[in-house]
């Protein structure tokens, strides 16, 4: 594959529809990724608070808004309670965390981080976005179509178990679509990301010379090829199910509210294999990315190599070959055979020590560092920090006697909110920050991140923690209001309520998120071309990096880590030959 | 350096004391386990925690040391190292050292709650009562005189009217002290899961699959009754607490200490329909309502709510998967009662079915239970 094609001015400007909407460029298609899932984020996170009233204030009217939404006393009327649950768990995990990570950060960075000009498939990036617009569509269909049709409108969860989505009402149609649409998306986003990085690699970079972004998008894409097509297998079968009136999960002799289900054969826990040897990696699809963008903010920022690379790089691929032997984790209590259950609890504590080499090496790597605490290095610490309690907390579920009490509690809930939004979103947070300047060719404003970090920080633990403490108590999840188990949890209450205003508040502390990335994109200071003093190739070329990326292919000559090695900066980039250059692949 | 590590550790040793002890006070910890696994549970559940508060208490005070010790200084210079291989082999042995036995240490506590089910046939202490799962309905059936349970589903439609059909079918359940409890759980539309807390109980309910649970109640809570009859919808907001209502409830583990404590008393040995749960206590629903009393070793009927004084607390059972609209509401529960109270009560329904044909929405369900 050339490298050299494409490079140069010798283009004339492309159209502003070229430019900004069909494009075919990486960059742009990253920013459009990045705007459509932040618009996700809004929308799910605002459907969620609906939920948390009515935990808080069982019945009692929605403040401002609840008669504009649904009428009457202006309370969630508790038919609408199970559609927000789950299309915000929906919403959240295929039309924000993997779309931000995958779709906007591995599309913007997987090129620039290779030294080259573009995707191996430019056009099929393109496709893989618009497929990701279908799913949008459908998924809109179904919001709206939840929120305007007068009853009925059961949903399943995002973990979709039937026979109760096979019963659901008309909206589950459009979500199974969408996640379709999804699935395709992220399947070619996929064979491109792999592509690209294994076939278009500049000169000199050797495989253990790639960041480590740029490893855990490797590595998230193989999951995505592989564990992928299982999830598109089971939505089609479902879909099928629904819609022409096929039999995979629903077995004979059931009846719903007395009538007889027209159903027989199926076994409902197909499902639920199927569906957890999908998303059991995809739950890694969900942090992989992050772990890999928080290693090098915390690199940059601590000006230190990172701790034990080769470590770091084997951890993500132990992460994810156990992450395909660990999926029936979720189905303790299913009635699965327990003496698989054994097998699957050991699995499961085994995944958990690959995740704790990489504390423990970013540990090290801030260990004689020199902290920088600007905003993207403290969202990465607090990536550390939070990531830690989601994955002990892990342990607990993995023993499979104590999950026995914890599972469908509010534990879990806490538990992989820890390691979503605590982990995940954190470093997004801190990678918007820190590529910002190369994608919009401004810096943010300092004082607004660290005050968005602040608060962010401080809301997510007061509204997250409390659940453990709930969720041990009993608490399920997915119910409406405790009223009728006021005898086991009434005394809770209290924590109910403390969750949802530290939820309201952690919801209007993105506010200033949105205001700063605006007033940024227009007024904020412009920005020099390696702000960060970064080593990685894209530091290279100018804030914004242009239309081609590069315009003489790099040469690298070492790892992305030389921080402090004694060469008068305190950093050496990648194309630096400097003579006597330490190799990052000596240890 | 060595001073500020002594600080960690003293610290995190402190923290976990202190965790552990909050941990165990009721408001925060675990529900009261009441059942004969539970102790298992909640000793790992606090190994568990011992072992994660260490780590977790290590980690983060570290991240907050280096943060403070290595954070940038004008003319700083950062070291230069790309990592340790025996750094990397400590802590990758360690905690797969410690993993593993955390996996190990809990095999039998799996083994015993979910493979080394108590045999009905042999064992005497065994009670089967079968489960049947409905949106958004629990509903429980006993054997009969005969101790059998009506086989396959068209027994059950056939038998609608013959006088044999015995089988007891209820919408909650209760358990003689003592007893084991043998549980299959069925489910006739989608999936649930039958749970109950104090147990440490959980299990689906599969359309299509056999699912079975077992536990033995080590015992029961007696509690006041209070006299006022306030009683809310509990679909409107209720009367939150601040402490867990069992704090002022006393725990009977035998019939000696029954006996010691409550025998001369007047103890409800009941509480739906009569006696409710609101503002953290147990209340009258109106003061008309009638309820068994359990006094002096007699079993009263049909006594005015006022006379009791006591009442046996159920352990509440709900649906813990997610199975539609009202599944926050599929709550029901088990009352453990003493011995005799229990024979007398069960005699009572056995009596009810002779007289009375099974209600029409329970043998509407009942007929598609499958064996
Ligand atoms: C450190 C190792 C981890 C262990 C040992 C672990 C273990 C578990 C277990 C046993 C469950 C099932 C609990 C139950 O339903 O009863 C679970 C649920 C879950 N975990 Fe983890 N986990 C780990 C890390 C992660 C990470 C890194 C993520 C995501 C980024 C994650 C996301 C989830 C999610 C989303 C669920 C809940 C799924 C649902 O039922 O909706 N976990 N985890
Ligand atoms: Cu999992
Ligand atoms: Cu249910």
């Amino acid at each position: 594959m050339s490298t050299e094609g494409h490079a140069g001015s010798a283009h004339a400007e492309p159209s502003f529809f070229r430019k900004y909407i069909w494009s075919t460029n990486h960059k742009t298609i990253g920013k459009q990724f990045l705007f459509t899932s932040f618009i996700f984020l809004g929308v799910a996170g605002f459907l969620i608070l609906l939920v948390r009233w009515n935990l808080a204030h069982p019945g009692e009217p929605v403040p401002l808004i609840g008669k504009l939404l649904f009428g009457g006393s202006g309370a969630v009327p508790p038919e609408k309670f199970i559609f927000l649950t789950s299309m915000h768990g929906t919403l959240m995990i295929f039309f924000v965390i993997i779309p931000i990570l995958v779709g906007a950060f591995g599309n913007f960075l997987i090129p620039l981080h290779v030294g080259t000009h573009d995707m191996a498939f430019p056009t099929l990036n393109a496709l893989s976005y618009w497929l990701f617009w279908g799913a949008c569509i459908l998924i809109v269909i179904g919001i709206v179509m939840g929120f305007a049709s007068p009853q009925d409108q059961d949903m399943a969860g995002w973990t979709l178990y039937p026979p109760l989505s096979a019963y659901a009402g008309p909206v589950m149609t459009w979500v199974l679509l969408a996640m379709i649409f999804v699935g395709f998306s992220s399947i070619l986003g996929a064979v491109n990301y792999l592509t690209t990085i294994a076939k278009m690699r500049a000169p000199g970079l050797s495989w253990f010379r790639l960041p480590l972004t740029t490893w855990a998008q490797f590595i998230t894409a193989v999951l995505q090829l592989l564990a992928t097509p299982v999830l598109a297998a089971a939505l089609t079968m479902l879909t099928f199910e629904r819609v022409l009136g096929m039999n995979f999960f629903t077995p004979g002799g059931l009846e719903l509210s007395g009538q007889p289900v027209g159903h027989s054969g199926g076994v409902p826990l197909l499902w639920q294999h199927i569906f957890w040897f999908y998303s059991h990696p995809a739950v890694y699809i969900l942090v992989l990315p992050a772990m890999g963008m928080a290693s090098d903010l915390l690199s940059v920022g601590a000006r230190k190599a990172i701790f034990g690379y080769k470590a770091m790089v084997l951890s993500i691929c132990a992460i994810a070959g156990l992450g395909f032997v660990v999926w029936a984790h979720h189905m303790f209590v299913s009635g699965m055979n327990p003496y698989l259950g054994m097998g699957f609890m050991i699995s499961t504590m085994l995944i958990a020590l690959p995740s704790s080499i990489k504390v423990f090496n970013w540990l090290g790597t801030l260990w004689r560092g020199q902290i920088r605490f600007d905003t993207p290095t403290l969202n990465a610490i607090s990536f550390v920090a939070m990531f830690v309690i989601g994955g002990l907390s892990g342990i607990y579920m993995a023993a499979t006697p104590v999950d026995i009490h914890l599972h469908d509690t509010y534990y879990i809930v806490a538990h992989f909110h820890y390691v979503v939004f605590g982990g995940s979103l954190f470093a997004v947070f801190g990678a918007v920050f820190f590529w910002f300047p190369k994608m919009f060719g401004r810096m943010m404003n300092e004082t607004l991140g660290k005050i968005h970090w602040f608060l962010s920080f401080f809301f997510f633990n007061s509204a997250f923690f409390i659940m453990h403490v709930v969720g041990l108590a009993g608490h399920p999840r997915r119910y409406a209001s405790i009223a009728f188990l006021e005898q086991t949890l009434g005394h809770m209450q209290w924590m109910n309520r403390m969750i949802t205003y530290s939820a309201i508040c952690l919801g209007l502390a993105q506010l200033v998120l949105i205001f700063n990335f605006f007033w940024s994109v227009f007024k904020g200071k412009k920005a020099e071309p390696n702000p960060w003093q970064a080593n990685t190739l894209e530091w290279t070329v100018p804030s914004p990096a242009p239309e081609h990326n590069y315009h003489v292919v790099p040469t690298v000559h070492h790892g992305p880590y030389e921080y402090g090695a004694g060469n008068g900066k305190d950093w050496m980039s990648q194309v630096e030959s400097a003579g006597a250059a330490p190799s990052s692949e000596r240890h | 350096m060595a001073t500020s590590l002594k600080w960690v550790v003293g610290t995190a040793f402190v923290s976990i004391g202190a965790g552990a002890a909050w941990a165990q006070d009721a408001p925060w910890g675990l529900p009261p386990g009441c059942s004969t696994i539970a102790p298992e549970v909640d000793w790992l559940y606090n190994f568990i925690f011992v072992i994660t508060g260490l780590v977790f208490v290590g980690v983060e005070a570290l991240l907050l040391y280096f943060c403070v010790k290595y954070r940038r200084r004008p003319g700083g210079k950062p070291g230069y190292s790309h990592g340790s291989k025996l750094a990397e082999a400590i802590w990758t042995v360690s905690p797969a050292l410690v993993l593993l036995f955390i996996a190990l240490v809990q095999l039998p506590t799996w083994a015993k709650a979910k493979i080394d089910f108590p045999d009905p046939t042999t064992d005497k202490d065994v009670v089967v009562v079968q489960v049947l799962a409905e949106r958004f309905k629990w509903s429980f059936r006993y054997p009969g005189r005969d101790d059998k349970f009506f086989g396959p589903a068209q027994d059950i439609r056939k038998a609608d009217d013959a006088a044999e059909l015995d089988d007891v079918i209820l919408r909650d359940f209760k358990l003689p002290l003592g007893a084991k409890a043998v549980m299959p759980i069925r489910s006739i539309d989608v999936i649930h899961s039958f749970s109950i807390f104090n147990m440490r109980v959980k299990q689906d309910a599969v359309p299509g699959l056999r699912n079975r649970v077992w536990f033995q109640p080590t015992g029961f809570y007696v509690a006041p009754v209070a006299r006022s009859s306030l009683w809310v919808n509990p679909e409107q907001k209720f009367e939150p607490t601040s402490k867990p209502a069992w704090n002022d409830w006393e725990f009977i583990d035998s019939m000696q200490k029954y006996a010691e404590k409550y025998g001369s008393k007047s103890v409800a040995v009941e509480t739906s329909p009569s006696i409710g749960f609101s503002g953290g206590a147990f209340r009258p629903m109106s003061q008309q309502a009638v309820v068994t009393v359990y006094r002096n070793d007699e079993i009263l009927e049909k006594r005015p709510v006022a006379e009791a004084e006591y009442v046996i607390v159920p352990y509440q059972v709900a649906c813990m998967e997610l199975c539609g609209q009202g599944h926050y509401t599929m709550v029901s529960s088990l009352t453990v009662l003493p011995p005799k109270v229990y024979q007398h009560w069960y005699e009572a329904r056995m009596k009810e079915r002779e007289e009375f044909a099974l209600q029409d929405d329970l043998l509407n369900v009942w007929k598609l239970w499958r064996d």
